[in-house]
C-alpha cells in the first residue's frame, strides 16, 4: 500500500512504525536459521532485513500494522500469549529457538497464525538470497529469458 | 505473440484526462475480460479494457521471488481469508490478470458439473453439448496441449511411477503452452512467453482488432441512467500506486465486469448496483489445496522441469483432485512447519524432496465483504466435510510416497508434521483434526456473483446480465455457479466466449 492511499492518521502511524522493530526482525531472522554459519555465510543479512522491512511496508495497512504489533508481542509478549521476563531479542539462542517452537506448535490457533505471518516474511526473504539458494543446489536462473518481437 | 505498446494507455505516462466512447468497456483483463474483449473486437466492436495492474513485458519477469511477488501479485501475495483456517489466495494484478502467474493447467468443465447446473440449479442453457465447440475454440486460441514427460519435474514423474506400481491411473495435465522448456518459473511470470497467458494470447489479438487497454487505471464508478449502466469512470495511477491526478471516462452501452471473484461483487456494492440481491458476494468457493513433501534417498531436484504437469482422479468421487506441484525453495521454506535447525536440515535436503498436492471441491462457502481497515475481505470457514477431504488426501499421498520408498513425508497438517511409517499414516487417519489444523492455500475463488435461473438464486442470468440492470454484464470466476473440482481458467474463458458470441448475435461455434 502506498502512503497516498492512507488517511492522515494512518500515514502518521505508518511513518512512526516503518523502521521500528528492525532489531527484533534481525534477531528473528537469525533465530529462524539457528544462527547457522552455513546459512548466514551465504547471506547479506542487512539486505535481507531491509528487503523484509520494505516488503512489510508495502502490505495493506492492516497487515502492516498486524505485523509490527506481532513483532512487539513476540519480543515482549503478553501474559496470555507467553510467560517470560526477558525480551526475545535478549535471550540466548537456545531459549529463542524453544520460544519460537512454542509459538509455532501452539494449540492456540491465533498464536500459530501470527507466527506464520512472521515466518513467511523472515524465511522467504532469507531464502531469496541467491548464494544461499545456490548452496542448497538451486542453480536455476533466467538464462532462458528472452524478449519476443513486438507485433506490428 | 506480444502486446503492441501503441494499444496501451499507461497511467505511468498519461498527462491528461481521457473522455472516450466505445461500443463496450471491459473492467479487468484476466481469463474472463481478455477473452470477451478479443472476441468482441474481432467481431467488429470498438472495445476498451480497463486494468488496475501494470503491463509487464516478458523480459521484465524475474526469478527473484521477492521482486516477482511485489510486482505481479495483488497485496504482495498477502491476500488471505478471515476464518478457520486463514487461507492465503495468491492473485495476479497485471495486464493478463492471474493467468500471468498461474501454472497454466487447463481442464474442460467436468461432465458432472454440467449435470449439476442443469439438474439442480435450473441452468438448462448451460449444456455440455453447447460448450463443446466453445472449448475447442478456446483451446485452439491458447494452444492447450498435454504436458510432455520430457520436461516434467521429477516430482511429477516419480509420482507417476509410484501410481503405476499401485495400478492406479494418472495422466499428464493439459497446459496452455507453446515451446515450454520447463524452467519452473510459471508462478513468477513465464520468462520465455511459452505459457499462453492472456498477455501473450488473447490480448495481442484484441489489440490487432483495435481494442485499447488502459492500464494502471482503477475503476471507481458506473455512469448510470435509469437502471441502465452507460459507462464507467476510473482514475489513473502510477505503477508504484500513487494517484497521478488524471481520470478516464468512457461512455459505452455495454459494460462488462471481469475484475475477479473478490473484486467484482465489492465494486458493484460500492457503486450501489445489485445491492438488494442477496447472492451478491455470497456462495464463494475456493478449491482449497495443500501438498505433502516426501524425502527420497535419490536426488529429485524437483525445480528442474514443469512443476505442475501430472494429475490423477483416483479420489475424484470424494471431491479430491490430485495434482502435481513443486514450489521453489523460498516458498517451501516459509510453508513448512519448522524453524531453526530443523528448517536448515529440511532446506539442505530440499533437492531430495518430491512433492504432490491436491485441491478439493469444497462444500464450504464464504462471502466477500468490506471491513473497516481491511477493505475487501473474504470470510470463509472450512466445514467438517472438507476437513475430512484434507485428511483423506494427505493420508493417500503419504501412503503412496511411503510405500514407494520415501524415508519421510512432511505434511502441513498441525499435529502431523512428519510421517515416517504407515503406522503414522494410520494415526493421522484416526486422530483428531480440526479446520484450524489445516494449513492450505486456495487458487480458484469462484461463485461470488453466481449465475442463477432467477434473481433469487443468482446475481446474473444465463445471459450474463446482472438481474435488474440493463447494459451491465459480469464475466469472470465470480459467475461460475458452483465449484468445478478442477482448475477453472478454461471454464471462465469458455463463459467469456459464450457471452461475446451472444452479444455479437453469432451462432455458438460447433
Amino acid at each position: 500500500m502506498t502512503t497516498a492511499k492512507m488517511t492522515p492518521v494512518q500515514r502518521l502511524i505508518y511513518n512512526f512504525f516503518y523502521t521500528r522493530g528492525r532489531r527484533i526482525l534481525k534477531e528473528l531472522i537469525i533465530t529462524m536459521c539457528a544462527d547457522d554459519k552455513a546459512v548466514l555465510n551465504h547471506v547479506r543479512l542487512q539486505r535481507v532485513i531491509l528487503r523484509a522491512e520494505k516488503y512489510v511496508s508495502e502490505l495493506p495497512f492492516f497487515y502492516f500494522m498486524t505485523f509490527k504489533i506481532t513483532l512487539y508481542l513476540l519480543n515482549y509478549a503478553l501474559p496470555p500469549l507467553s510467560w517470560k521476563l526477558t525480551p526475545f531479542s535478549w535471550m540466548p539462542l537456545e531459549r529463542r529457538l524453544k520460544y519460537l517452537n512454542e509459538w509455532q506448535s501452539s494449540s492456540f490457533y491465533y498464536k500459530r497464525t501470527l507466527f506464520k505471518m512472521i515466518q513467511v516474511v523472515c524465511v522467504s526473504h532469507l531464502y531469496s538470497e541467491r548464494r544461499l539458494l545456490v548452496s542448497i543446489g538451486f542453480e536455476k536462473s533466467m538464462e532462458h529469458r528472452q524478449q519476443r518481437p513486438v507485433l506490428p | 505473440m506480444t502486446v503492441n505498446p501503441a494499444s496501451i494507455i499507461d497511467g505511468d505516462e498519461v498527462g491528461r484526462d481521457y473522455d472516450e466512447s466505445y461500443d463496450a468497456v471491459v473492467i479487468g483483463s484476466g481469463a474472463g475480460g481478455a477473452v470477451v474483449a478479443k472476441e468482441l473486437a474481432e467481431g467488429g466492436m470498438r472495445v476498451a479494457i480497463v486494468e488496475e495492474g501494470a503491463y509487464h513485458k516478458l523480459s521484465s519477469h524475474t526469478d527473484l521471488p521477492y521482486e516477482a511477488i511485489s510486482r505481479l501479485y495483488r497485496d504482495r501475495g498477502f491476500t488471505t481469508t478471515l476464518g478457520k483456517p486463514a487461507i492465503p489466495i495468491p492473485m495476479g494484478r497485471a495486464l493478463g490478470g492471474t493467468t500471468v502467474i498461474n501454472s497454466g493447467t487447463c481442464f474442460r468443465t467436468p461432465k458432472n458439473v454440467f449435470e449439476h447446473w442443469n439438474r439442480d440449479l435450473g441452468l438448462t442453457a448451460l449444456t455440455r453439448e453447447s460448450f463443446s465447440g466453445i472449448f475447442d475454440r478456446v483451446e485452439k486460441e491458447i494452444n492447450v496441449v498435454e504436458a510432455d514427460f520430457a520436461v516434467m519435474s521429477r516430482a511429477n514423474t516419480i509420482f507417476h511411477e509410484l501410481l503405476g506400481k499401485k495400478g492406479v491411473a494418472g495422466h499428464p495435465l493439459k497446459r496452455n503452452i507453446k515451446g515450454c522448456e520447463g524452467c519452473g518459473f510459471c508462478c513468477y511470470g513465464c520468462p520465455s512467453g511459452a505459457k499462453q497467458s492472456m498477455d501473450v494470447s488473447y490480448l495481442p489479438k484484441a489489440f490487432i482488432h483495435g481494442a485499447k487497454a488502459y492500464v494502471n487505471c482503477t475503476f471507481n464508478q458506473f455512469i448510470i441512467e435509469n437502471n441502465r449502466v452507460t459507462g464507467i469512470k476510473a482514475n489513473f495511477h502510477r505503477t508504484a500506486g500513487s494517484n497521478n491526478g488524471h481520470t478516464l471516462r468512457i461512455k459505452a452501452p455495454i459494460v462488462i465486469m471481469a475484475a475477479g471473484t473478490f473484486h467484482t461483487p465489492q465494486l458493484l456494492r460500492d457503486c450501489g448496483v445489485a445491492v438488494e440481491n442477496r447472492n451478491l458476494g455470497r456462495n464463494l468457493t475456493l478449491h482449497p489445496a495443500t501438498k505433502v513433501f516426501a524425502r527420497f534417498d535419490e536426488e529429485i531436484r524437483g525445480w528442474e522441469g514443469t512443476p505442475q504437469a501430472y494429475y490423477s482422479e483416483v479420489l475424484k468421487d470424494q471431491g479430491i483432485t490430485l495434482e502435481g506441484i513443486f514450489v521453489p525453495p523460498d516458498v517451501a521454506a516459509m510453508t513448512v512447519p519448522f524453524v531453526g535447525r530443523r528448517l536448515n536440515e529440511f532446506m539442505r535436503d530440499y533437492k531430495h524432496m518430491a512433492t504432490f498436492g491436491f485441491l478439493i471441491s469444497d462444500s464450504s462457502s464464504g462471502r466477500v465483504m468490506k471491513l473497516p481497515l481491511l477493505g475487501t475481505t473474504v470470510l470463509y470457514n472450512l466445514n467438517k466435510t472438507d476437513v475430512e477431504k484434507f485428511r483423506t488426501g494427505v493420508a493417500y499421498l503419504a501412503r503412496v510416497f511411503l510405500e514407494g520408498g520415501a524415508t519421510k513425508v512432511y505434511t502441513l497438517l498441525h499435529g502431523y508434521p512428519e510421517l515416517s511409517s504407515i503406522a503414522d499414516v494410520e494415526r493421522l487417519e484416526k486422530g483428531p483434526l480440526k479446520a484450524e489444523d489445516v494449513d492450505c492455500m486456495a487458487f480458484h475463488p469462484l461463485g461470488s456473483c453466481r449465475m442463477g435461473s432467477s434473481a433469487e438464486t443468482g446475481v446474473v442470468g444465463d445471459d450474463f446480465r446482472v438481474y435488474g440492470w440493463e447494459g451491465l454484464y459480469i464475466c469472470d470466476g465470480s459467475v461460475i455457479p458452483s465449484p468445478l473440482g478442477v482448475n477453472p481458467q478454461v471454464t471462465i474463458m469458455a463463459f467469456a466466449t459464450r457471452l461475446a458470441y451472444q452479444m455479437l448475435g453469432k451462432r455458438l461455434p460447433q
